[in-house]
């Protein structure tokens, strides 16, 4: 199991101040504390089926009712952090016209990785009810 | 429309020189950014606009760059800094932030629109140069010349301007929270608009400047030369003029509480017509 499995739970350490959040509360949600979701975010996008790279913007967007908009570097640099520890594939498609798209797959340790993510996030989720 | 932003990302990941991967990543960011493009063209916007949208919606390309091997440029050496220089000219939206650039000669460089966040252009050559809407916080340009620059829309919390060349600049609309102009020359300079909020002006030569109809608060102009400065209709709040000359400053219309009143009183400055918070 890779060591950043249970990386959800730096997320309390780092966010532990209350204060913190509830300063947040905002249309536009604090992109920080949504940022340390990102892979998690893309794996779940990529567990439906394979996409390409401004397909997941717009998908972040939309199913955030348009209150998170992913900066092209973040999405990217997860893509490529993903793909290096093997959580993902990417290959060309074959688009005949316009720009070629690069295409993200996840693989049998990324549905894992996001299942164990998920159940952090979770446990995370409670623990935070508790506390706010 | 692609031709445009292919420029502008190759200015982007300019610094990082060439590594393996290069043309892939940007053959596919282009893509990307071609396509948000056109849905923001779709949505109504006109092509600068989608542009500017599109630019913005990149980020911070240092991210990308983390996860991607290559060898760092490093602008230690004088030939690697010129260089860098000359295709920093014309970098408009690039984001060079924490970078050194010491002695540099940049005289009406175009740096509008980039993030400088704390880059060091202490002893630079910067006269006529823009900063339009720049990120300057906590940048150093001291001692700097800076003669007509421009930083309309520039953000320069808590960045230190001290000792520098400055007249004629202009920080109209400005954020100069926390921003240190101390002993610095500013005749001619322009601040409609700023945002003044702490801002420390000790020291320095404000002969003529205008601060009309602005608010001013917890400014400090201790031992500044005040000749003629206008704050006509202003609003000053704790703002400080020790051992300034204040005498020839004026103040007609200003408001001002207690403490900004006291000072001034003190230092024999014309308070005929002036309101007490």
């Amino acid at each position: 199991m890779h060591n950043n499995s249970f990386g959800h739970f730096n997320y309390l350490d780092r966010h532990s101040s209350v204060l913190y959040i509830l300063t947040m509360i905002d249309k536009k949600i604090s992109s920080d504390l949504l940022r340390g979701h990102t892979d998690t975010i893309i794996l779940g996008l990529l567990a439906s089926g394979d996409k390409y790279g401004y397909e997941i913007t717009r998908l972040v967007y939309e199913k955030s009712d348009r209150a998170y908009e992913l900066k092209e570097a973040t999405m990217y640099s997860s893509l490529k952090r993903l793909e290096n520890e093997r959580h993902i594939t990417a290959y060309w498609g074959d688009e005949t016209q316009g720009g070629r798209r690069k295409y993200y797959c996840i693989t049998l340790t990324g549905r894992k990785l996001y299942e164990v993510n998920k159940r952090n996030w979770d446990y995370a989720k409670q623990i935070l009810n508790h506390l706010i | 429309m692609e031709k445009k932003l292919e420029q502008h990302l190759n200015k982007v990941f300019a610094r990082y020189g060439e590594f393996p991967a290069r043309d892939d990543v940007v053959q596919e960011l282009l893509a990307n950014l071609t396509e948000r493009y056109q849905d923001f063209k779709s949505q109504g916007k006109r092509d600068n606009q989608a542009y500017r949208a599109t630019i913005d919606s990149i980020g911070d390309v240092s991210e990308i760059m983390e996860q991607i091997p290559h060898s760092e440029v490093k602008l230690t050496s004088e030939s690697a800094l010129h260089s860098a220089v000359s295709s920093m000219r014309d970098m408009i939206g690039a984001n060079i932030g924490s970078r050194k650039f010491k002695h540099s000669v940049l005289t009406k460089a175009d740096l509008s629109e980039t993030n400088l966040t704390k880059a060091d252009f202490t002893g630079s050559a910067l006269a006529e140069a823009s900063f339009r809407g720049s990120f300057l916080s906590g940048a150093k340009l001291r001692s700097a010349a800076l003669k007509g620059a421009n930083f309309f829309n520039a953000d320069l919390t808590n960045a230190d301007l001290s000792g520098s060349d400055l007249r004629d600049a202009c920080f109209d609309s400005s954020i100069l929270t926390g921003t240190k102009l101390k002993g610095s020359a500013l005749h001619g300079a322009s601040f409609k608009n700023a945002n003044i909020v702490g801002t420390d002006f000790s020291q320095s030569d404000l002969s003529k400047i205008s601060f009309d109809g602005q608010t001013l608060e917890g400014a400090v102009f201790g031992s500044a030369s005040l000749k003629q400065t206008s704050f006509r209709n202003a609003t000053l709040r704790n703002v400080s003029f020790h051992h300034a000359a204040v005498k020839q400053a004026i103040f007609d219309g200003a408001a001002m509480n207690k403490v900004t009143y006291a000072i001034l009183k003190g230092a024999n400055a014309t308070l005929d017509n002036v309101t007490i918070l």
